[in-house]
């Protein structure tokens, strides 16, 4: 027993030995006082009955501390926030935090803390460079539970978020975790280098240090511009018969540029069908990827988020009906709500505008996710058409679909009652393309009635109501139906 | 079978059959003009259309009518290869044909080959519109059994209802709340010993509901049949809306002892384009006035106004009574079908058009594809909304590559699935027809094929030496007896 106990000894304090003579390897430092504790109370818009809030929830994460007072975490966590309680180590009491800046295309934030006792005792993080290989998870488990836990930084890609579509650079962080780190941080040779956003399947992502440092950087430029995106959809071209139609050589490399958005880089000067062959003087693969230093090959879009600024000059080099051209365009981002059909928002309430009890909306990803995730195929399909095929139909910019989303009962809309989601396309001989023409239009009714025109095909062509009779009723229906407002095109 | 049926067994209503023998006692018995009807079926595969699967049976009802006739219903014997015939009193099969079928209305007619199938059987007459709350007896040969059996329920409603086999056509429907199975559907639903309605579906959602085809409908597929040839049941081709608000009347000037219905929509190539105009109200229809909900009095009943269309046969000349510009107006229609219809309804019996081309699949879009695969948006928009938005620019067929057989023609193109085809180097397509000649014509001139899309921005090119080179190995790659079934 004696000597099996010193076997056992040597065997557990040689691997201590050995670890300790590997301090590039050691994530051993402890970045507590690096971060904060945040709880979150929510509150959501109701986009169906849209002077309405849905049930308050409450959500659980972390932050980065910052040098000027600031804290680093995901939009998501503070999203529709109607009270943001920080807590730091050690100490129990909450704080409250106030958002400075919510990027949720990019699902980035940033918090202050105006009680200043608050930042006493606090370490603002130092950023590392985030490099593959060995790391560490460091969290609070629980407000007095601090656990680390080993991972591996596995690969850069480029994550795409579909609510915002929005392209921006994740680690792949491969770690057996099944708690919810998000806002953690990621620790690599006793430094920071980047920060838990998400827990996806059983691996984490985490954005790299250096992409953290960019969104602080341009969140301290007023007016914050956000971060480019492209404005052109591509498809690889891996037909020979394809590439010979186009007159490309076989050994051009590069992608074909299939569709033009309305916005983001490129835009401008892109046509479809030109061969993208390369990107501020990176070469593209044919499966769209660039050659970086350090990551290998990663996707194109990694050169929009890397840039620091917006509206820089930015120079693509294509091959147009078999000519070699040089263009210049500028970096340029692609806001949700510059969408035809806004993609989801969780910054503004819902706009509306109701008259003689017909309420009418924007058609917007907000609006669709009233029928659930399910919205493609619960939705009605002529809505979700127009959202899916958005980029492809004839809309213009700066348009909008209005629609009749419910109608409430009075006595001048009898035999309305039950229309739903119906695209409105002139009233009072108008074109409505946004909330603000309907509000001019009924400003103006012809002979004494409005008449509410729908899109062909719609399951009625118009409804009329009485101008006076609608005035009276207006107010009657806010009291009825206890609405605050008739209307809410701004905020 | 489109339908389904709870499988219950009322003692109530067994007791009430009691009861109602005892009505019923001095007419002929129905029992031994009611036939099972085994239909041996193929059913073709929307998905894979040169397959042909596998042959399933089902059992449904027929009754004697006159000439020698059997009806049933369309969805009993569609898609058939054997029809098979059984009397109550013999275990021998007998083979029927299909004299007339009418996808429409969900009805057929069949006739037995062997003139000894008739010996012991009369043919049932025909009554008229049951009333409400009166008692029916359904005879059928449903699941849970070989012998025929018996209910009896309770006229509930007569109204408008959707006949799921077409899937898009409404017609005047029974409901009653006699039980309705697998196996009843065809049945003769029998009044004071004479027919008064056909079992054809009933509702997964509801308890204890069957649904009937009533006689004046079956009356009509009759005389319609008599020529020879079924042409269907005709349309107007209007969509209206209700003239229930009074603010809406009063905009139209309509007088106040006047209702009717408000025409949001003429559809082209119909009887109705030209005659009636969008923002008309439709007063009366064949002297019969219209309420502000669009319903007029039928027999008794409130039925929507296009009962009295669809009584009528093609051809037929129909009254409209319209408020035009603050005036009466009187437009008479000569009713017909409208072409684009039969893309509207599930189709049966002719099996699906394809062309196969460099291992691309092309195939016109109609409704049973899009229900035979998850629809995309853009298939959606073509089938519903593009005309209604964009008057006119229907084509004959919306042309769609349904999906790919791989070969090293179309690399890079293996996930490409329901594209939209607009255009061949240029040329719009209409049809599948125009399709294969306009690919032939260019085999001479081009070097490519070039397929585009007003959806799918992937520019599809095809080498035609490949094409053709690797045409046949496609095809015997991946089992393929014929390359096109246009």
């Amino acid at each position: 027993m004696k000597f099996n106990l010193q076997i056992l000894l040597i065997l557990f304090v040689l691997p201590s030995i050995l670890w300790g003579a590997e301090p590039e390897n050691s994530n051993s430092k402890e970045f507590k006082k690096s971060v904060a504790l945040i709880r979150t109370y929510q509150q959501a818009h109701d986009w169906l009955i849209p002077w309405n809030k849905k049930a308050l929830r409450q959500r659980n994460g972390a932050a980065l501390v910052l040098p000027q007072q600031q804290l680093l975490t995901t939009a998501g966590l503070v999203m529709n926030h109607t009270l943001i309680e920080v807590r730091k180590p050690g100490d129990d009491r909450p704080y409250e935090a106030e958002v400075i800046l919510a990027d949720n295309a990019i699902n980035l934030a940033l918090l202050h803390v105006s009680d200043p006792s608050f930042w006493d005792d606090l370490d603002p993080v130092e950023w590392g460079k985030t490099k593959l290989g060995d790391s560490k998870i460091q969290y609070w488990e629980s407000k007095n539970e601090w656990k680390s836990i080993s991972g591996k930084v596995k690969q850069l890609f480029i994550g795409y978020r579909s609510q915002s579509k929005a392209h921006f650079p994740v680690f792949e962080v491969v770690a057996s975790l099944k708690s919810k780190v998000q806002g953690n941080p990621l620790v690599q040779n006793n430094k920071i280098t980047g920060m838990i956003m998400q827990l996806r399947d059983s691996n984490l992502d985490a954005f790299p240090a250096s992409f953290l440092q960019t969104f602080i950087k341009k969140a301290s430029e007023k007016p914050y511009s956000g971060f480019p995106q492209r404005g052109f959809g591509w498809q690889q071209i891996t037909q020979d018969a394809l590439r010979s139609h186009l007159s490309i050589e076989k050994s051009q490399t590069g992608i074909l540029i299939d569709r033009i958005f309305h916005y983001g880089t490129g835009s401008d000067v892109l046509q479809i069908n030109d061969f993208l062959v390369s990107m501020a003087g990176k070469k593209l693969s044919n499966e769209g990827k660039i050659e970086h230093s350090e990551w290998g090959n990663v996707l194109f879009d990694f050169l929009f988020t890397d840039q620091p600024q917006n509206f820089e000059t930015f120079s693509l080099e294509v091959i147009r009906q078999g000519k070699r051209l040089s263009l210049e365009t500028h970096l340029e981002d692609f806001p949700a709500e510059k969408y035809s059909v806004p993609l989801k928002t969780v910054e503004h309430p819902p706009r509306y505008v109701l008259r003689g009890g017909v309420l009418f909306q924007e058609l917007n990803m907000n609006y669709l996710e009233i029928w659930g995730k399910d919205w493609t195929s619960k939705a009605p399909a002529r809505l979700s058409i127009y959202q899916q095929l958005e980029s492809h139909l004839p809309v213009n910019k700066n348009r909008r679909l209005v629609l009749v989303t419910r109608v409430l009962p009075t006595s001048i809309n009898i035999g309305y009652q039950n229309l739903r989601s119906l695209i409105v396309t002139e009233i009072n001989g108008r074109p409505v393309h946004r909330l603000e023409d309907v509000k001019t239009a009924f400003e103006n009714p012809r002979d004494g009635f409005h008449q509410v025109n729908f899109m062909p095909g719609s399951n009625r062509a118009y409804l009329i109501l009485p101008d006076a009779e609608m005035k009276a009723t207006d107010q009657q229906i806010l009291q009825h139906f206890q609405i605050p407002h008739l209307e809410r095109l701004s905020f | 079978m489109n339908y389904k049926f709870f499988p219950k067994i009322s003692f109530l209503l067994l007791i009430s059959f009691s009861f109602f023998e005892g009505l019923q006692a001095q007419n002929p018995p129905i029992e031994p003009s009611v036939i099972l009807i085994t239909n041996h079926q193929q059913l073709p595969q929307w998905t894979s259309p040169w397959k042909r699967g596998f042959t399933s049976s089902g059992n449904g009802t027929g009754f004697l009518i006159q000439n020698r006739w059997i009806l049933t219903n369309a969805h009993v014997v569609s898609n058939s290869r054997l029809l098979l015939l059984k009397k109550t009193s013999s275990a021998e099969p007998f083979i029927a044909r299909v004299v007339a079928i009418a996808h429409d209305s969900d009805l057929a007619i069949l006739e037995a080959d062997d003139p000894s199938f008739y010996q012991g059987m009369h043919p049932l007459e025909l009554g008229k519109l049951p009333e409400l709350q009166s008692h029916v007896r359904t005879y059928g040969y449903p699941i849970g059994g070989t012998t025929i059996s018996r209910t009896e329920g309770v006229v509930s409603r007569v109204e408008f209802g959707t006949y799921v086999h077409s899937g898009v056509d409404s017609h005047l429907i029974i409901q009653t709340d006699s039980a309705i199975n697998p196996g009843n559907s065809g049945g003769p639903v029998i009044q004071d010993g004479k027919v008064v309605g056909v079992a054809f579906q009933s509702n997964p959602n509801l308890n204890d509901v069957g649904y009937l085809i009533p006689v004046p409908l079956v009356r009509r597929f009759l005389k319609d049949m008599q020529d020879g040839v079924y042409d269907g049941v005709p349309e107007i081709g209007i969509q209206v809306s209700n003239l229930l608000n009074r603010h809406l009347r009063r905009f139209l000037k309509l007088p106040s002892d006047t209702s009717g219905v408000l025409i949001d929509r003429v559809l082209p190539q119909t009887p109705a384009e030209g005659k009636l105009h969008v923002g008309d109200v439709l007063v009366e229809i064949g002297g019969v006035p219209i309420d502000a909900s669009g319903m007029v009095d039928y027999e008794g009943y409130q039925v929507p106004f296009h009962i009295m269309a669809e009584h009528q046969l093609v051809g037929d000349l129909l009254n409209f009574r319209i408020w035009r510009h603050q005036q009466f107006k009187e437009v008479e229609l000569e009713l017909s079908l409208p072409p684009f219809i039969k893309d509207f309804r599930l189709s049966y019996d002719t099996p699906p058009q394809y062309l196969i081309f460099g291992g691309l699949i092309f195939m016109p879009l109609n409704r049973n594809y899009l229900q035979s695969s998850p629809p995309s948006p853009a298939l959606l928009y073509e089938h519903l909304y593009r005309e209604a938005e964009k008057p006119g620019t229907r084509r004959e067929q919306v042309l769609m590559i349904v999906g790919i057989l791989p070969s090293p023609v179309n690399a890079g193109y293996t996930n490409l699935k329901n594209f939209v085809l607009n255009r061949v180097n240029g040329i719009p397509i209409r049809s599948l027809k125009h399709l294969k000649s306009v690919l032939a014509e260019l085999k001479s001139s081009a070097r490519f094929y070039r397929f585009e899309s007003e959806w799918d921005p992937t520019l599809v090119v095809l080498d035609k030496e490949a094409v053709y080179r690797e045409h046949e190995r496609i095809l015997e790659r991946y089992g393929i007896a014929e390359g096109e079934q246009l």
